[in-house]
């Protein structure tokens, strides 16, 4: 079991500064998953924990104890004492399935009878016990991963990093592996941190989420939070919300504020996630395709119901249990889904109404 | 019906092509074995008899040079392996801040003749005169250095087979997925234990196919052996092979034949073993993707990859250059009256205008041809059958087994005795023809890189748009790996220039080329003369590289102003001149390459 306490990591190559003071708790046992795109600086931030990279400033403690910081410390990553699973797997292709997962334990000294039962024991947990003999380049691409897993796990690291282990998987072989690491997860007391780029993945595994865009934290929540309160437009964004109107605040309560979205006829109101903002402030309206439902407009003339925005259906497609168009409202071209089948069709008027509470007022 | 034609044409022209590459390999290696068991030299009547092998075994030098060659392989082997494997690391895995010279370095080394070698370092390691020792001797220490005897042709092979080790390995190093070093680390191996239990073992193949091909060099290397071995008493297999057929009399042919057979079988059980056991091996293809992260940061060892880096440029490629430009210029050796008394006795020289003609001719016209053979070798290789592809590769790796003095004994065998070819003898065409068979292994592993670069839908795609094969192979492939054949052909040309273990055999006054020239000079103890004969001939192959740079230069420039990708790809195919992941190992002719 491990906490790691991360201070003010900064990490640059060169003038692109890749991780900027970068502030984080994480307690023991927890899963934490840090998402974002690529370039966001994640993989960074896990390579700074395992001691792969060394970080321009900052402090990072592992159990307490300072594993490098800014006066000169530096543990280098053997001395860690931690797991690792590797995008790329990282097998070492002259060993056995059985040499792979047995090398931490004989580099901790382990000895032998005690290397045999928990490389066999440690294989059973990933389902791969009759394929100890093999050679590793003989194994599939999901194989290779419980392997790595294995290995990662072998030696009860108090800490085990994961670096987008799914992301080489076919999207099949992707849900099963996540699922498999969420029970290991639960049985196991360590506490893991996981990259990924991939949502579900971060939703479903994790116990929280941190979101990181340019080198910097955009929130940290649990994957409620993340899903259904995004901090900001990046956020909401990343996690799926296909629909991002910038307007002005006109009115901010506690817990509602109303939002004149740039180019439509009525302020709209909306629900604030975080610090709600002040009147005059500017503001993005988030919303998901899926929170709206629509009606026909009768004729052209007509003008909204008091509830809906008037809309022009643009494109229909059909999705089998689901419809999904774009609507041109105002400048914006809206996102909507409905469960099928379709009812509208491009050229259709229509008035757009969203769901109670799904409009997200956000910085 | 037209596919029916063009299949029964190709076929023809495999026939054919299938012919002259059995002519130009296999019959050498057959004329060898015949040669070992007559009783008469080369095209006389004679009979069969174990003359020969009783001459050659009976002789105790015999068994003395076994024993020097074998002992010059080994050691030269892990030298040169050792070296080789430390450059490939300095370059693939530290931030040495010199590491950027080291691939033009070993490019430069291995394309220079070991010729050029040997008589640099002939004169840099002469006691007293040599630049080496006026350095020494200048700061008060002994100036008694001699690179001379085993240790001198040790040390000089090694520093020659170096560069050829380096191209082998930079490849597989550079490929090799950095994760499995960090995976090693995270699982609580230091440094030291990782290269002990990922490194060493992953780069294996690739490092034990570097030793195989340097002990095979060091077995066969004619010219480091006689120019800076013979004078202190170093015999090898190569120089008694010369001995045998040059130096006795008369030639004992026979006896040459018979210690070039052992060879042959030596070479190919060793070829044998590495593709059985190392080729199906291939670690490094094994890795998934991932960005390619920082070097190690070497803190303070830089300095010592740095000075490790510049002291072999110095002894590879610095000291020799300004020894033998220095020596050309000296007519009394190690005396520092310079002059150009050694150029004006060359250019009144009879010899020396004709040999630098029929080298030009060698270097220009062998060259082309070895390009193009290989390059068709190559296509039909691409686009043929599986069982025609193996026979293909199978003959591109003959050349192994008749290399340098061997093949020269072999030439002479299959022209004196074949009775077409007698007519052929003495004249330009045999001594070509050697140097082709020679540098087609080189031009071959160019010729491969290049059309490696050229993907397999940029051909598709111009047969679906209806060109035959022929325009297709002309129009598209050709067209793309162009820059690549200059280059290759460059390379080719320079080989061919500085070899001079297959001429020696071969040629008469009339058709001798300047390499087997700078030797007899070297030999008359005319060493600075030699020097500014070998200054005339690197003087020429710049020449030659300036000008095929310039029009390689021209087609690119061309080649990358319609914004296609596939101008990119022929771009790309100029780099591998010299191959850094080579689809079969270095073949060589001489240790040259």
């Amino acid at each position: 079991m491990a906490a790691v306490t991360i201070r003010g990591l900064t990490k640059r190559y060169g003038d692109a500064c890749v991780v900027d003071g970068l502030d984080l708790d994480i307690s023991d046992g927890e899963f934490l998953t840090l998402l974002g795109p690529s370039g966001c600086g994640k993989t960074t931030t896990l390579r700074c924990i395992a001691g792969l990279e060394k970080p321009d400033a900052g402090e990072i403690l592992i159990n307490g104890k300072v594993v490098v910081d800014s006066l000169g410390t530096f543990v280098p990553p053997e001395k860690r004492g931690l797991g690792m699973v590797f995008q790329s797997y990282a097998l070492w292709p002259h060993m056995t399935v059985k040499g792979n997962v047995a090398y931490p334990l004989k580099m901790r000294h382990t000895p032998r009878p005690e290397i045999a039962s928990r490389v066999r024991e440690s294989l059973e947990t990933v389902g791969l016990g009759q394929l100890a003999d093999r050679s590793v380049g003989a194994l599939s691409g999901g194989q290779q991963q419980r392997v790595a897993l294995a290995r990662a796990l072998v030696a009860q690291p108090g800490l085990v990093l994961f670096d987008e282990p799914l992301s080489n998987l076919d999207a099949r072989l992707r849900a099963s592996m996540r699922e498999q690491l969420q029970l290991l997860h639960e049985r196991l007391p360590a506490t893991s941190v996981y990259v990924t780029h991939d949502q579900i993945e971060a939703l479903t595994l994790s116990d929280r989420i941190v979101v990181m865009h340019d080198g910097r934290i955009q929130q940290v929540g649990t994957p409620t939070q993340i899903y259904a309160d995004p901090a900001n437009a990046f956020v909401a964004d990343f996690v799926g919300f296909e629909n991002l109107l910038p307007g002005v605040v006109v009115k901010a309560d506690l817990d509602q504020v109303v939002v004149q979205v740039d180019g439509f006829p009525e302020p709209v109101s909306a629900r604030p996630t975080g610090q709600p903002p002040t009147a005059g402030e500017k503001a993005t309206v988030v919303v998901r395709a899926n929170a709206f439902s629509f009606t026909p407009t009768p004729s052209v003339e007509n003008t909204a119901t008091p509830s809906g925005v008037p809309a022009e259906v643009l494109t229909a497609a059909y999705l089998g249990d689901q419809a999904e168009y774009t609507m041109r409202v105002g400048p914006h071209t809206v996102r909507v889904r409905t469960p099928a089948p379709a009812t509208a069709r491009p050229g259709d008027r229509v008035s757009l109404v969203p769901q109670p509470g799904a409009l997200l007022a956000v910085a | 019906m037209t596919s029916v034609r063009l299949f029964n044409r190709s076929r023809l022209g495999i026939a054919a092509l299938l012919a002259l590459v059995g002519i130009l390999y296999v019959l050498p290696i057959a004329m060898t074995v015949y040669g070992a068991f007559r009783t008469a030299p080369p095209g006389l009547p004679g009979d069969f008899s174990l003359t020969g092998l009783t001459d050659a075994f009976a002789d105790s030098r015999t068994y003395s040079t076994l024993g020097n060659s074998l002992w010059l392989a080994v050691m030269a082997g892990l030298s040169a392996t050792a070296l080789a494997v430390a450059f490939a690391w300095i370059v693939s895995r530290t931030d040495a801040a010199l590491r950027r010279l080291v691939t033009p370095l070993m490019a430069v080394v291995l394309a220079t003749p070991p010729l050029f070698f040997s008589l640099a370092w002939n004169l840099l390691g002469t006691p007293k005169f040599g630049l080496l020792n006026e350095a020494l001797g200048a700061v008060g220490l002994p100036d008694t250095l001699a690179v001379t005897g085993r240790w001198g042709v040790w040390f000089v092979l090694s520093l020659k087979l170096c560069s050829l080790g380096y191209f082998i390995l930079i490849g597989p190093f550079l490929a090799m997925d950095r994760r499995l070093e960090e995976a090693s680390l995270i699982a609580g191996a230091g440094r030291l234990k990782t290269f002990v239990h990922v490194n060493v073992p992953v780069m294996a193949p690739a490092v034990m196919s570097v030793f195989i091909i340097a002990f095979i060099i060091g077995l066969i290397v004619l010219d480091i052996p006689l120019i800076i071995g013979r004078p202190a008493g170093f015999q090898v297999f190569a120089t008694q092979i010369f001995d045998f057929a040059n130096n006795d009399i008369p030639p004992n042919y026979a006896a040459a034949s018979a210690l070039a057979m052992i060879f042959i079988a030596v070479v190919v059980a060793l070829v044998a073993i590495k593709w059985r056991l190392l080729d199906r091996r291939q670690f490094t293809t094994v890795s998934g993707k991932g960005a390619r992260p920082e070097p190690w940061d070497l803190g303070r060892w830089t300095w010592l990859c740095n000075a490790v880096i510049v002291v072999y440029a110095l002894l590879a490629l610095v000291l020799p250059v300004i020894q033998i430009v220095l020596g050309s210029l000296q007519p009394v050796f190690g005396i520092n009256r310079f002059s150009a008394d050694n150029f004006t006795a060359l250019l009144d020289d009879p010899q020396v205008m004709p040999a630098l003609i029929n080298t030009a001719q060698y270097a220009v016209v062998g060259g082309a041809l070895a390009v193009a053979l290989s390059l068709l070798t190559a296509m039909v290789g691409r686009h043929g059958s599986l069982r025609l592809r193996r026979g293909l590769e199978l003959s591109s790796w003959l050349p192994w087994a008749v290399q340098g003095i061997i093949l020269g004994l072999a030439l002479v065998w299959t022209f004196l005795s074949v009775p077409f070819l007698r007519s052929l003898f003495g004249t330009v065409t045999i001594v070509l023809i050697g140097l082709v068979v020679a540098s087609t292994p080189v031009a071959g592993r160019a010729m491969d890189a290049a059309l490696a670069q050229v993907g397999r839908e940029l051909e598709e795609s111009a047969r679906v748009s209806g060109a035959s094969s022929l325009r297709m192979g002309v129009g598209i492939v050709a067209r793309l790996i162009l820059p690549s054949c200059l280059a290759a052909w460059l390379i080719t040309a320079i080989q061919i220039a500085g070899n001079f273990e297959v001429p020696i055999l071969l040629s008469r006054p009339a058709n001798q080329p300047v390499a087997v020239l700078v030797y007899q000079l070297n030999v008359q103890g005319e060493v600075t003369r030699a020097a500014a004969l070998f200054v005339l001939l690197l003087g020429a192959v710049v020449c030659l590289a300036l000008v095929l740079g310039a029009v390689a230069w021209l087609i690119r420039g061309r080649a990358s102003s319609p914004k296609a990708p596939t101008a990119r790809a022929a771009t790309a195919s100029v780099t591998p001149t010299v191959p850094s992941i080579p689809s079969r190992p270095a073949l060589t002719n001489s240790g040259v390459e």
